[in-house]
């Protein structure tokens, strides 16, 4: 077997064999947090095999398959990394966030989360549209139940809301696979080019409309972005690992491919579809960073701050890959330790809102360290990778278009400031008579971790 | 720049050192104090060993000069942020002015302004925090306009790029992100706004750094773009007539930094390798007399516990050495011969003259008699003779040594200019000798300065009494008003997206309505779940598995 499908197949065995721990909870820790450094080991072991560009699992006939691609794409890859490596990070952060918060049912927590993350790094390595699209429901599946964990009235309407909009998400992305199917046949996407070519011209735009819209729903771009705050109620590591980085960057991984590979950036341009996907990501990067400004609770600010940024990542990716690819690095970095110091915030201190956090930092000052740290290469500002990032977006001049174009993450990036800031500022200047509480280090360690990488990456750069 | 690296280095470590040790141990011995004036002083060794030449040697040389000075001067205060602080701000001052690469350029310029914004906020007043926040978006546009049009620059050359006009939108970009950390107007309210908040011996690093950096990249990407010169003018006298309505000592001071910047852009706007070698030489020597006058007023502020002209007086008889270590910044500012401002503003204003720009040369003239008209002659005598008794404290040694030595250094290099003119970049004044700083006509010429500027003060003195005014309360409307239209967006937005919202969920309820009509009922059977998955996932596996 090849160890690609090992890969994939490692985290699903992982999860089952937590679902089936019953009540010994160290064996289950154990696999826990076994299954990502397999998923790394493998990873960095993986030697590419050229001879066949596709692998299958499992074939339906009729050209449908389960397949993974043997040497990802650029995109492919950076997500599988990332995914993989954050996955490392976030296990242990999430025990120790279980073992502090006490959380009920861990163990259907830690077996839907470890599938909900194997699920994402099957999307990164699938080969064709149908196994993309049975991986990105499975994703779905999995983190469904995530996000009404808590079982009280919020959650669980909450978690109803993120199965609509997914659901119907989903239902359109089948549509457009339906008909490339038919008319193609061959749904290797990795290192196609413009397989809409393919399709007549007139079922050519519902074809782009429906897979665009469909992915878009997953990667929150308005109006279709409703879930994402709404899904916050679930626990943090939830938030962070998935709502920050595996989830969102799944639909954007798929926005990316159906631009790049299945529409194909000739037709893209040619068609003016291009010009729907500008105006909407665009407005959505505006919107939400002003609609960022007026959240009180400290993690739905952060998940209207990840709408305005992945906007950031499909609107760079229309013309540069590699911006794209840059900030899709440095966005899931960056707000992976957003999350999950709010989320250390929230255990210790027990304070869910900016107006409550005056003198968090001397309460916390290693995490509240790391946030200051990451709000600033939010914002656009050295020594974090968020500057290259943003410096990678300013960057390109796209075809024909004037640069008041790219002069949109300017105007983004003073608002990201004016709603991060003040977070910064109330925690380390405005003054409250606290004690310095001591922080757990299964928390803390993993994002000083990140966040010295984030910043040791910008200088190597 | 083989060496440049290790010059940042050892700002850096000293950094590191300083933010690592123990809040204990900082307050009980002098250590972090002693690496702070460690690090320039190591990185002088490395400067001088490396390669560096012309205008970047010049900068730098004197960035860890007033960076040493002005460790020596806050040797006494014990606030580790602002040290920290301090000491990020220097090095990424001096990484500004010592970069190879665009990148590079950015980089520092950006990681100046974190270093400036956390100088400012470590006074920990209520005053402070907010001028700090203003100062930090200020410059977050500064630093994002000068980013975009870095990033869209066709070429990755770095010296030797000379950009004559702005018809690309990435010139006018960078020209409008150097103009505004310049201080021009209609973005020089930062700086009276910002820099008398923070603490006294915060202000001489920053009256040094950013401003002169902004210079120093004038002076390389812009030289000779005409519409500097009037740019130049009008900061010039604007800074001037703000100092005069001013009654802050701190922010009378920062308002003479507008109109002293002002001189320098005139001379980079001229753009002859005279004029050139004009502005740096009078960056070098403003970032003396002004670190000097920003010592004496922080002994001031020390020894009174007050800010305020108009509540001081008599400190003369007390502090002789204050007194005249303040006489010293005054002359040296106003151009006054055997001073450091009189070998370096003359070189600008005989640059005009040669080109016979007479109204930029008048207007020049005219700023130089209300800078010695509003420091030396309103604040020194309503600080320092006019008579009233208050209590006082002693000032410290140190701030003794640094004030003595700035003043030493001030009428040095104004008794031997040549020490100046040889390592400035053009050296066009040894070169051309069209030009001696001594001779009687220029001697003359500042002696005429200032006595008109004497003669007017009498004249005007009875107008000329300090007052309160508030002089940028117009920077701070337009601030607030933003935050208020921000505001306001925020609000209306929220109100439509939730009616919306449920319209939206309300439709895809609708599509999804049969679906899900049963699952809502049987929500609470999840008891289950585990097993139930597990199945699933086994079921799954194993259909993958014989397959294959």
């Amino acid at each position: 077997m090849n160890e690609m499908i090992l890969m994939v197949l490692t985290g699903f065995a992982a999860s089952l064999c937590i679902a089936l721990s019953k009540n010994k909870h160290t064996f289950r820790n154990m696999i826990f947090i076994t299954a990502p450094f397999l998923v790394l080991l493998q990873n960095i072991t993986y030697q590419k095999d050229s001879l066949v560009n596709e692998i299958k699992i499992a074939d339906f006939g009729n050209g449908l398959s389960l397949a993974v691609v043997d040497s990802p794409n650029m995109v492919a890859t950076l997500f599988l990394y990332v995914a993989s490596i954050l996955w490392l990070f976030a296990a242990f952060y999430t025990l120790s966030y279980i073992q502090k918060n006490s959380l009920k049912k861990s163990t259907r927590f830690l077996s839907l989360f470890t599938l909900a993350v194997s699920s994402a790094i099957g999307i990164s390595v699938s080969a064709n549209l149908l196994s993309l699209f049975i991986f990105y429901e499975l994703l779905t599946m999995a983190t469904w139940p995530l996000v009404g964990h808590k079982e009280n009235q919020e959650a669980k309407k909450s978690a109803r809301l993120y199965l609509y909009y997914t659901l119907g998400g989903a239902s359109l992305m089948m549509l457009g696979i339906v008909i490339i199917w038919k008319y193609s046949g061959n749904m290797n996407f990795q290192y196609a080019n413009g397989m809409l070519q393919m399709v007549p011209s007139n079922l050519q735009k519902i074809t782009m409309a429906a897979l665009l819209l469909g992915s878009s729903v997953k990667a929150a771009i308005f109006p279709l972005h409703g879930w994402l705050p709404k899904a916050m109620v679930a626990p943090t590591p939830v938030s962070a690992l998935l709502h920050a980085v595996a989830v969102v960057k799944a639909g954007v991984f798929a926005i990316l491919i159906v631009i790049h590979n299945v529409i194909g950036l000739d037709l893209f341009f040619q068609s003016g579809i291009y010009k729907y996907v500008l105006f909407s990501s665009g407005f959505t990067i505006i919107y939400a960073s002003i609609r960022a400004c007026g959240e009180d609770n400290l993690k739905k600010r952060l998940a209207y701050s990840t709408i305005a940024h992945l906007s950031y990542i499909v609107y760079a990716g229309c013309f540069s890959l590699l911006a794209a690819v840059l900030h899709f690095l440095a966005h899931a970095l960056m707000k992976i330790v957003l999350f999950m110091a709010a989320g250390i915030i929230q255990t210790e201190t027990g304070k869910k809102k900016i107006s409550e956090m005056a003198g968090i930092g001397s309460m916390l000052p290693k995490t509240f360290s790391a946030f200051t740290i990451m709000s600033l290469g939010l914002i656009g500002l050295p020594p974090v990778i968020g500057f290259v990032s943003k410096f990678q977006l300013l960057g390109y001049l796209p075809n024909g278009l004037s640069s008041i174009y790219s002069s949109i993450f300017v105007i983004s990036g003073m608002v990201s400031a004016a709603y991060l800031l003040p977070i910064v500022i109330k925690g380390w200047f405005e003054l409250s008579k606290t004690k310095k509480i001591k922080e757990s280090n299964g928390m803390t360690v993993p994002i000083l971790i990140i966040t010295l990488s984030a910043c040791v990456l910008t200088l190597l750069n | 720049m083989a060496n440049f690296e290790n010059c940042f280095y050892a700002f850096a470590i000293a950094f590191a050192l300083i933010a690592a040790m123990p809040k204990k141990y900082y307050l009980e011995t002098p250590i972090a104090k002693i690496i702070q004036i460690l690090a320039p002083l190591t990185s002088m060794i490395f400067l001088f060993g490396s390669e560096l030449k012309d205008l970047n040697f010049l900068f730098a040389f004197i960035f860890i000069l007033i960076s040493l000075l002005a460790s020596i001067n806050s040797f006494h205060s014990k606030n580790k942020l602002q040290d920290c602080s301090s000491v990020f701000y220097a090095g990424s001052a001096i990484g500004v002015v010592t970069s190879s690469n665009w990148l590079n350029f950015v980089f520092c310029w950006e990681m100046m302004l974190l270093g400036s914004v956390v100088l400012i906020l470590a006074n920990r007043t209520t005053r402070s925090l907010n001028s700090g926040i203003r100062y930090f978006y200020v410059h977050l546009l500064s630093g994002s306009m000068v980013m975009f049009g870095v990033a869209n620059l066709p070429t990755s050359e770095f010296d030797n790029v000379i950009f004559a006009n702005v018809n690309e939108p990435y010139t006018l970009m960078i020209l409008i992100g150097f103009l505004i950390n310049a201080a021009a107007p209609p973005f020089h309210s930062w700086v009276p706004d910002s820099y008398p908040n923070a603490s006294p011996t915060a202000n001489v690093y920053l009256s040094a750094f950013t401003t002169k950096a902004a210079v120093f990249a004038l002076i390389k990407f812009f030289p000779s773009f005409d519409p500097l010169i009037y740019v130049g003018c009008f900061m010039g006298l604007y800074g001037v007539t703000l100092a005069m309505l001013s009654n802050n000592v701190r922010k009378l001071l920062s308002c003479h930094i507008i109109s002293q910047v002002g001189y320098m852009i005139v001379g980079v706007g001229i753009g002859t390798s005279f004029s050139l070698d004009g502005s740096s030489a009078h960056a070098f020597s403003h970032i003396l007399y002004k670190g000097l006058l920003f010592m004496t007023a922080g002994a001031l502020i020390y020894a009174t516990g007050k800010e305020k002209i108009s509540q001081m007086g008599g400190l003369a008889r007390q502090y002789p050495f204050i007194f005249w270590s303040f006489i010293v910044g005054a002359l040296s500012i106003s151009g006054a011969p055997i001073f450091n401002g009189f070998i370096s503003k003359s070189m600008i204003v005989e640059a005009a003259h040669l080109l016979h720009l007479d109204p930029v040369v008048k207007i020049l003239n005219l700023a130089s008699i209300g800078t010695f008209l509003s420091i030396g002659l309103k604040m020194g005598y309503y600080a320092f003779l006019n008579k009233r008794a208050i209590k006082v404290k002693r000032i410290p040694l140190n701030m003794k040594i640094a004030m003595a030595i700035t003043s030493m250094l001030c009428i040095l290099f104004g008794l031997m200019p040549n020490l100046l003119y040889e390592i400035l970049p053009n050296q066009a004044v040894i070169k051309e000798s069209i030009y001696q700083p001594w001779s009687k006509y220029h001697v003359i010429h500042s002696l005429e300065i200032l006595g008109i500027a004497i003669l007017a003060f009498f004249i005007f003195k009875k107008y000329l009494k300090p007052k309160d005014k508030k002089i940028n309360t117009v920077y701070i409307q337009i601030f607030n008003s933003i935050c208020n239209i921000l505001d306001s967006a925020t609000k209306l937005l929220q109100g439509t997206a939730e009616r919306n919202k449920k319209e939206i969920s309300q439709g895809f309820k609708n599509v999804f309505a049969s679906a899900f009509k049963d699952g809502r009922e049987n929500s609470n059977e999840k008891n289950n779940f585990s097993q139930n998955l597990a199945i699933v996932i086994f079921l799954i596996s194993l259909f993958i598995l014989v397959s294959t």
